[in-house]
C-alpha cells in the first residue's frame, strides 16, 4: 500500500470514528436496539466505491474495533462485526452490477444486510427466535437510513472525482 | 439505467414493502387487557389491567432465581412496563409500555417475559 493511500484510509477512519462517536451522543431513535441513521456508513459505502475491496473491509474492521473501544461497549462488537460483514460482502458484490450513480440503493441493500447480520447474532447469542419479531422493523429503518447515509456517500464522491482527476493528470505532468 | 440496476431497485421495493406491511401486521394494538407476566417458562402471574385502579401506580418486585430483580409497575391508564432492573443492558426498561400483542417485553438477563394474552376462559 503506498503511503498517500495509508493516509487517505487513515483520514477516512478518524472521520469515520468522529461521526461515529457524535452519533453515539444523540438519543436513542427508538426503544429497538438497533435502530440508528449509522452515519459512519457513509465512509463504508464511501471507500466501497472508491478503493478497492480490501482497504474498503480494512477501514470498516479498523472502525468497527476502534469504535467499540471508544464507546466502551464491547458487548456489541459482535452483532457490529456480524453485521458489517454481511454488509460489506454484500455491497462488495453489489457494486459490479450498480454503476456510482444508482450508488444509494448499493447502500440501502447494505443496510438492510447490515440489520439481517445483526439480527443473525441476536438469535445464535441469546437463543431465542422472539428477536425476530425485530427484524421487520430493522430492515424498514435500515432501508431509510441506508437511502440517507448513500446519497450522503453520492454527493460527497461526486464532488470529489473531479478533484482526483485533477490531482491524477497534474501528477502526469510533473512525470 | 441498466437491467442489473432495475432489478435490484425492485428487489429492495419489494422487501421494503414487505417489511412495512410485517411491521403494520406486528404492530396491531392489542385488544386484551390481560397480561400475563412469566420468568424461564413458568407464569407467575395473570393479570387483568382493567382491574387496577386508573390513577395509582402499583409495583410488583419480582426476584429472578440467579440474584437480579425487577420492578414491574403498573400505572396510570393501565399501563404495564419494567421501571427498574439490574440488567446490565437495560432493554426491558427501554422497550417502554407494553402495547403490541406480538412485542412483549423481554428481560433477557432474568429471563422475565411480559406478554399480553388471551382473557382466561374460566373467568380467572
Amino acid at each position: 500500500m503506498k503511503t498517500k493511500r495509508l493516509t487517505e484510509l487513515a483520514l477516512l477512519t478518524a472521520a469515520a470514528l468522529i461521526i461515529f462517536i457524535v452519533e453515539l451522543r444523540l438519543p436513542d431513535l427508538s426503544s429497538i436496539p438497533g435502530v440508528k441513521l449509522g452515519l459512519a456508513n457513509i465512509f463504508t459505502v464511501y471507500a466501497v466505491y472508491s478503493y478497492r475491496a480490501r482497504e474498503a473491509m480494512l477501514l470498516l474492521l479498523t472502525r468497527i474495533v476502534l469504535g467499540s473501544v471508544f464507546s466502551s461497549n464491547f458487548s456489541a462488537i459482535i452483532y457490529s462485526l456480524a453485521g458489517g460483514a454481511l454488509c460489506i460482502a454484500g455491497m462488495l458484490l453489489l457494486k459490479r452490477v450498480i454503476p456510482i450513480n444508482f450508488l444509494w440503493l448499493c447502500s440501502v441493500f447494505g443496510a438492510m444486510l447490515h440489520n439481517t447480520g445483526q439480527i443473525a447474532a441476536a438469535v445464535v447469542l441469546t437463543r431465542s427466535p422472539a428477536v425476530f419479531v425485530h427484524y421487520p422493523m430493522l430492515v424498514v429503518s435500515g432501508c431509510i437510513a441506508g437511502l440517507f447515509t448513500g446519497l450522503c456517500a453520492q454527493y460527497v464522491l461526486k464532488r470529489l472525482i473531479p478533484v482526483r482527476k485533477n490531482e491524477t493528470t497534474s501528477k502526469e505532468k510533473e512525470e | 439505467m441498466t437491467k442489473g440496476v432495475k432489478i435490484c431497485l425492485a428487489a429492495a421495493v419489494t422487501i421494503f414493502a414487505a417489511a412495512a406491511v410485517a411491521v403494520v401486521i406486528l404492530h396491531r394494538p392489542a385488544e386484551s387487557t390481560w397480561v400475563e407476566i412469566t420468568q424461564d417458562g413458568k407464569v407467575l402471574y395473570t393479570l387483568d389491567l382493567a382491574n387496577f385502579d386508573d390513577e395509582t401506580t402499583q409495583t410488583i418486585r419480582i426476584d429472578s432465581p440467579d440474584g437480579g430483580y425487577n420492578i414491574v409497575e403498573i400505572g396510570e391508564g393501565n399501563t404495564i412496563r419494567i421501571s427498574e432492573a439490574d440488567c446490565p443492558d437495560k432493554t426491558c426498561i427501554k422497550t417502554g409500555t407494553l402495547r403490541y400483542e406480538s412485542v412483549p417485553i423481554v428481560c433477557l438477563p432474568h429471563k422475565l417475559v411480559i406478554k399480553l394474552v388471551d382473557e382466561p376462559k374460566d373467568g380467572g
